[in-house]
């Protein structure tokens, strides 16, 4: 009992924040600079900051995840870190021979008041940026927001670095992805494939955090959006936002740049939002959507089926992103089952406009919140105050389920602890049905587990 | 019996007027129609796999059976007026005017009497039969065993097992009342049903293109 002191009893907080559900913004930077070919993430702060970043990364893909730190000291703290970040683009440049250097802040370069774009204009000034490479930036202050500012503040900063509008269109469609796993964006390309539909992905972690073993070690593997991709954004027709708070700015950011109009999409979790993305994604590439794709539809539609019932009014409580929670709680409504808590420490106004939208009618009973105070101790004690059949989030849940003794399903980020889910995607079709095998494999091994001799069954 | 009340107007809003199939041995096929009844819900069809007269039409049948090999199994009957012999004793509206006042003239409502007119009774359906009664009539609910699941599910109908009872149940007694009400509360009103088609199916969404656009390798 490792949260036993969690009560039911609630107590407003003003300030506390127990147990976030949220990481900081430099975590999202560096994922979504990974998501670039050739791209070396720097981490303009203290050396410990970018060691936590790295570590978590890392604990959750199991691959490697490289990254500069500008080594800030008592020295740098005090006079600014201008001298250790032109070093360190130096040292990158010319030891590890990235293409792009893509620097985010900290909360300490920030408090001081580094001015990025100064300090890079005068490393390349000075010539520490080689001809031909790259190095942009973006402000992360973790103060604001979550680990998906940081992610988004990443996006932004490669379209306002990269995207050039020539004026003569491309006809493609762009489709910036919100913070979800490799295989996630290795299925959100095989569907544009499938529909033949012309685009271009940022970014893209599939071949990067996902990668073979081999016997050699590439610093900069295959995957990720090329530089060419990224500057081919400025002349196309369109760009979709999959996952509104992940993407919006980026999208803002290249349409005031190059006039590429865009719009926002859910990301394709379950079963109406997929349909919501084909069908954009169809309207704006001109490309119609196959039979293939419908069958697919099918398919999870036809389990959500035939395990109805073990799925019809199950509590379940959860925690996460906006932008996964939202189309994820969608999906557990046309399973009918029942999302009646659920946390986000990444602020936005439009998560809880959204959750009522949902919730209102469906599940009265209901209990959302998102921000600061949005925390897993305030979920804790509102299962405590009448419990949930299920658990859907990140690792950090595992506590509340032994405790509890809740079947707990892995999702999200970080997932520390089991493995597969930068394999296998959780988006489309095909991915809903791999978020319901978990869920029905959790619900029904727990039945197994404490069903009494008598009503154990072979066949449930 | 107040609880059973309870739940029957709990769930009665979303179930009033749903039509129920019901091919299920053993007396089920009558029985679990009053379960439906009580739901608001029609039987519009019913049989057993190969039943005998009595189980249809009621054991006080029984004594007018006469026994042979095959007599007791449904007999092929294809029965009509005799135009020559059968003259009738007194008009329509004589008899209407008897019936009114409380008179039984026909002691014969169909072989399961309990059904409203013009429902089906179909002993040993086939499968040509079930897919054509769907087609027609769209239940909301189909009752049968495991090997016609998932072949009604594919139809978009959900298919309720009153053999296994899709490892639910208990359903008999007062208890057992609530536990049906609830599962097929369940799955007539699932949510899934809704979302059969994507809705590029229904809808016209490619727009007009008036570029042309150079094939992409």
């Amino acid at each position: 009992m490792l949260l036993r002191h969690t009560t039911d009893k609630i107590i407003e907080r003003s300030a506390l924040t127990v147990n976030p559900a949220k990481t900081c913004q430099p975590i999202g930077a560096m994922y979504a600079a990974l998501g670039v070919h050739g791209c070396l993430p720097h981490s303009h702060g203290s050396q410990g900051c970018c060691a936590y970043h790295r570590s978590a990364l890392t604990r959750h893909y199991k691959e490697p995840v490289m990254a500069g730190t500008s080594s800030f000291t008592e020295g740098s703290s005090v006079f600014g870190g201008q001298a250790n970040l032109l070093q360190a683009i130096d040292v990158m440049f010319t030891t590890y021979k990235p293409d792009i250097i893509a620097v985010h802040t900290t909360c300490l370069s920030e408090t001081i008041g580094d001015d990025l774009n100064q300090i890079l204009g005068k490393a390349r000034e000075e010539g520490k940026v080689p001809k031909g490479k790259h190095v942009l930036h973006c402000n992360t202050p973790s103060y604001v927001g979550s680990h998906v500012t940081g992610y988004a503040n990443m996006l932004m900063g490669l379209v306002a670095y990269f995207a050039q509008r020539t004026g003569v269109s491309n006809y493609q469609v762009n489709l910036a992805t919100g913070w979800v796993e490799p295989a996630d964006m290795r299925e959100i390309k095989r569907m544009a494939k499938e529909m033949s539909a012309n685009t271009m992905m940022f970014p893209d972690t599939s071949g990067v955090l996902d990668g073979p073993l081999t016997g050699t070690y590439a610093m900069y593997p295959e995957g990720g959006t090329t530089i060419n991709e990224l500057i081919s954004a400025g002349d196309a027709k369109f760009s979709i936002g999959l996952g509104p708070l992940a993407t919006e700015e980026a999208c803002k950011k290249l349409e005031y740049k190059c006039k590429v109009k865009y719009e926002l999409c859910d990301l394709p979790i379950g079963i109406q939002a997929t349909d919501r993305f084909l069908m954009s994604l169809s309207r704006h590439a001109g490309a119609k959507i196959p039979q293939s794709l419908t069958v697919e539809r099918g398919r999870l539609l036809d389990v959500v089926a035939d395990m109805s019932k073990y799925l019809y009014g199950k509590r379940v409580a959860l925690w996460g992103d906006p932008d996964q929670l939202i189309p994820l709680v969608e999906f557990l409504l046309a399973c009918d089952m029942r999302p009646v808590y659920i946390v986000s420490g990444t602020p936005g106004k439009d998560f809880e406009e959204r959750m009522k939208e949902l919730l209102a009618e469906t599940v009265p009973e209901a209990k959302y919140k998102s921000g600061e105070r949005a925390d897993m101790f305030l979920m804790h004690q509102w299962i405590k105050q009448e419990g949930v059949d299920l658990l859907i989030g990140n690792t950090y849940g595992k506590y509340i389920s032994r405790d509890d003794n809740i079947p707990f399903v892995r999702m999200g980020f970080p997932i520390l602890d089991r493995v597969g889910h930068s394999y296998f995607p959780t988006v489309g079709y095909t991915g809903g049905i791999r978020i319901l095998e978990k869920i029905l494999n959790a619900v029904l091994d727990h039945q197994d587990r404490e069903a009494p001799e008598e009503s154990f069954e072979l066949v449930m | 019996m107040p609880e059973v009340k309870k739940v029957i107007d709990g769930i009665r809003p979303r179930t009033q007027g749903k039509l129920a199939m019901l091919f299920v041995g053993g007396s089920r096929a009558h029985h679990y129609q009053d379960l439906f009844k009580e739901l608001g819900m029609r039987t519009i069809s019913a049989g057993y796999e190969f039943a005998h007269r009595d189980d249809y039409e009621g054991r006080h049948v029984i004594p007018t059976i006469q026994i042979d090999a095959d007599s007791r199994n449904i007999e092929e009957l294809d029965v009509e007026q005799d135009t020559k012999r059968y003259k009738k004793r007194k008009d329509d509206a004589a008899l209407d005017e008897m019936n009114k006042n409380g008179m039984e003239v026909r002691d014969y409502y169909g072989m399961m009497k309990e059904m409203e007119a013009n429902s089906l009774v179909i002993d040993d359906i086939s499968h040509w039969e079930s897919e054509k009664l769907i087609e027609y009539f769209k239940p909301d609910i189909f009752c049968a065993g495991i090997k016609e699941k998932y072949v009604i599910q594919k139809m978009g109908v959900p298919l309720k097992q009153l053999h296994s009872y899709d490892y639910g149940g208990p359903y008999a007694g007062f208890r057992g009342a609530i536990n049906f009400y609830k599962d097929i509360d369940q799955m007539a009103g699932a949510t899934v049903w809704k979302l059969l088609h994507a809705p590029w199916e229904t809808q016209q969404h490619v727009e007009a293109n008036f570029v042309i656009e150079p094939v992409v390798p």
